[in-house]
């Protein structure tokens, strides 16, 4: 049974339940919770009630005729869902120019309505009585990129006395004590203060969904939370992290705190009083009123952190309600002390678990993850070599041809070590290449050689050197092999920086995909596997892949800031067709920036062929 | 270096991977991918100050 409440807030910032609406909202009951008449006005004129029985269809449209109480007080409405699923609640917020009103403050036509949603929605088009329609929207929550294991973690982050962190969910970044940057409280209106003795990772969770608005769309936006040693209370708030100093004590004067913790002292830095301020101020009494008050505000003994100080904060503030520009906060309906501004609703129960999906790790027709499948983390929890699968192994070149590049049967080699003698034999030789037609159809092509992915991939970093060459890039040359695992970089030419990722035109239609490189797993990884499902060493790699693949982002940065210059980044790929080991065709792509993952048959790959050529002599 | 003096983000990313993969081996690849980065920006910078930007007319990619 889903129950919907109805809460009416008092001018004290106290709620009470005006009304609770049972059984789904289907021909379920109100109650009126001893305040008949509020309820009565509310619900007066309104199409979904009859007598004292609701005649929706459902709780949404219930919701969405509810009106927007503007004498003194506003009306809020959660959904209350039965255990063990908890209700989300996704609060909008009141926007004034979107809901206008006449002279006496009522809402004029079009303007009122249903609780301040500010998005797209149904409308219910009930009337309320300032005869404007109802609007409320109801919001879908997006739990896309949080990872529900995390907050397990960070709830232990906050275990001990006056721990805590700042971490931002969504983008998976923490500012650390030590870091560049600034916090400021830019959100005191979404404060929480819950008891570290309740406190649960789905507070947390909660939390972070409700402010997932800012946690995504703000890229200064974190969660912050800091346990107090004193009230053992868990703060949780929405901090503005900066690198820029002004900025941040800009930030700071604007949402009208006293203080900007620095993370590279792990201090807090007093905001001195705005100039400006002083010149709205009459040149009498009150002029020297504000001066002194300024003055003892710098005077402040207290290095103020807007994490730590939040209640000394808002005391010196005015306390909560009593800035005209921030909401009022009301912290009395769940005993949590969760801040709560505006108006509305809206439940969506999502399951939190990641979805696995079987096309990003295709599998062979016995369940094994083919080559380049197995995903994001390799059929094996990692990537061996270029297209990934498997572990640096006993070089067996599977090319029964006297000449198959000559390297000892009996040794072990990195993949790299490979990469760098087959590179070496290829390089020796002289290429001839010409245009023909593409080679690939979007079928896997059953030929007599099948190149290794060592081959493969130096194939393809040959041909991608000489299809450069012949666009008149001279310059283009391999890069010195410097036996990275995880780091291939291959070309470079005109200031520009190229990763090549070959494919086999065998490859099965589940396999056709080029991936990034992932490294061959350490001792100590290689040892844990053993006792390690095989999903969670393939989640593992995956995790694997997206840090590389972050890494790499940064790194380009780094190189741009070195040089002092733009510097682009692309990636070519191949679909090789090998006739012979020195011979066949190969269909070229080329694509901006580094890619995780692309496709074969992809709009991607459509729009990214270039050309095929047929080569002979290596 | 222990595990919770790794940065918290790193701490974060493989949180689903607790009780699962050590972590020591977690830091042994974050140290490889670390030392790797370094030595990537080094070799990409030496390689791209023999490879200045084409003056005048660059030929384009067709």
């Amino acid at each position: 049974m889903v129950t919907v409440q109805l809460l009416s807030t008092r001018p004290d910032g106290g709620q009470d339940v005006l009304l609770t609406l049972d059984n789904g909202g289907v021909d379920g009951s109100i109650r009126t919770h001893g305040n008949p008449t509020l309820a009565a006005d509310v619900l007066t004129d309104r199409p979904l009630v009859k007598g004292k029985r609701v005649t929706t269809d459902t709780p949404e449209a219930w919701l969405r005729a509810l009106p927007y109480q503007y004498f003194g007080s506003y009306l809020r409405a959660v959904v209350v869902l039965p255990k063990p699923v908890r209700a989300v609640l996704v609060e909008s917020e009141w926007d004034e120019e979107k809901h206008p009103r006449a002279d006496d403050g009522k809402f004029s036509s079009g303007g009122g309505g249903g609780g301040g949603a500010s998005d797209s929605g149904a409308s219910a088009g009930a009337k309320d009585r300032g005869g404007g329609t109802s609007t409320a929207t109801l919001t879908k929550i997006d739990r896309s990129g949080l990872r529900p294991a995390e907050f397990d973690a960070l709830l232990a982050r906050v275990a001990e006395p006056d721990s805590g962190f700042t971490y931002n969910p969504f983008s998976h970044h923490a500012v650390n004590i030590g870091d560049e940057g600034y916090a400021v409280a830019m959100y005191p209106g979404r404060e929480q203060v819950i008891p570290v003795s309740k406190l649960k990772a789905e507070d947390l969770l909660d939390y972070a969904l409700r402010n997932g608005d800012l946690l995504r769309e703000d890229q200064r936006a974190y969660l912050g939370v800091w346990h107090d040693p004193v009230t053992n209370n868990a703060f949780l708030d929405i901090s503005g992290v900066m690198k820029d100093r002004n900025e941040a004590f800009g930030m700071g004067r604007e949402h009208h705190q006293l203080a900007v913790f620095n993370f590279k002292t792990g201090q807090s830095e007093n905001v001195p009083a705005q100039k400006a301020w002083f010149k709205n101020v009459p040149k009498d009494k009150g002029a020297n009123d504000a001066k002194r008050e300024a003055v003892h505000d710098d005077a402040q003994p207290a290095r103020l952190d807007p994490r730590r100080d939040r209640a000394r904060l808002q005391a010196r503030n005015g306390g909560p309600g009593t800035d005209p520009g921030r909401s009022r906060i009301d912290t009395s309906q769940t005993g949590t002390g969760q801040a709560r501004r505006t108006p509305l609703v809206r439940a969506e129960l999502v399951p939190l678990r990641e979805e696995w999906s079987e096309d990003l790790h295709p599998r062979d027709d016995i369940g094994r993850f083919t080559s380049g499948g197995g995903g994001d983390g390799g059929g094996e929890g990692y990537v061996s070599d270029r297209n990934g699968s498997g572990p640096a192994r006993s070089i067996r070149p599977r090319v029964s041809r006297a000449s198959t590049p000559a390297l000892p049967k009996d040794a072990t080699f990195t993949d790299e070590q490979v990469r760098v003698e087959l590179e070496k034999k290829f390089s020796a030789r002289s290429v001839r290449i010409a245009t023909t037609k593409k080679n690939f159809t979007g079928e896997p092509k059953r030929h007599g050689v099948t190149l290794t992915k060592n081959e493969t991939q130096a194939v393809s970093e040959r041909l991608a050197i000489e299809y450069l060459r012949s666009q008149g890039f001279k310059d283009a040359r391999p890069i010195k092999p410097s036996g990275r695992n995880n780091y291939p970089v291959d070309i470079v030419y005109d200031s520009r920086v190229v990763e090549v990722k070959g494919g086999d035109i065998a490859a099965s239609k589940k396999a056709q995909q080029w991936r990034l490189t992932q490294g061959e797993p350490n001792r100590r990884e290689k040892e844990a596997f053993k006792h390690v499902a095989a999903e969670d060493r393939r989640r593992y790699g995956g995790l694997k892949q997206d840090r590389i693949f972050a890494r790499k982002q940064l790194a380009q940065q780094q190189i741009e800031r070195v040089l002092g210059r733009k510097v682009t980044f692309e990636t070519i790929t191949m679909v090789v067709d090998a006739k012979s080991l020195s011979s066949g065709v190969a269909d070229i792509y080329k694509f901006e920036g580094l890619h995780k993952r692309i496709g074969w048959n992809s709009p991607e790959a459509q729009t990214g062929y270039k050309k095929s050529l047929v080569y002979k002599g290596f | 270096m222990e595990w919770t003096e790794m940065p918290l983000e790193v701490q974060m990313h493989y949180a689903e991977m607790k009780g699962k993969i050590p972590p020591e081996a977690i830091m042994e690849f974050e140290r490889e991918l670390d030392e790797e980065t370094e030595s990537y920006v080094r070799d990409v910078v030496e390689a791209l100050r023999q490879s200045p930007p084409y003056e005048g007319d660059r030929p384009v990619v067709q």
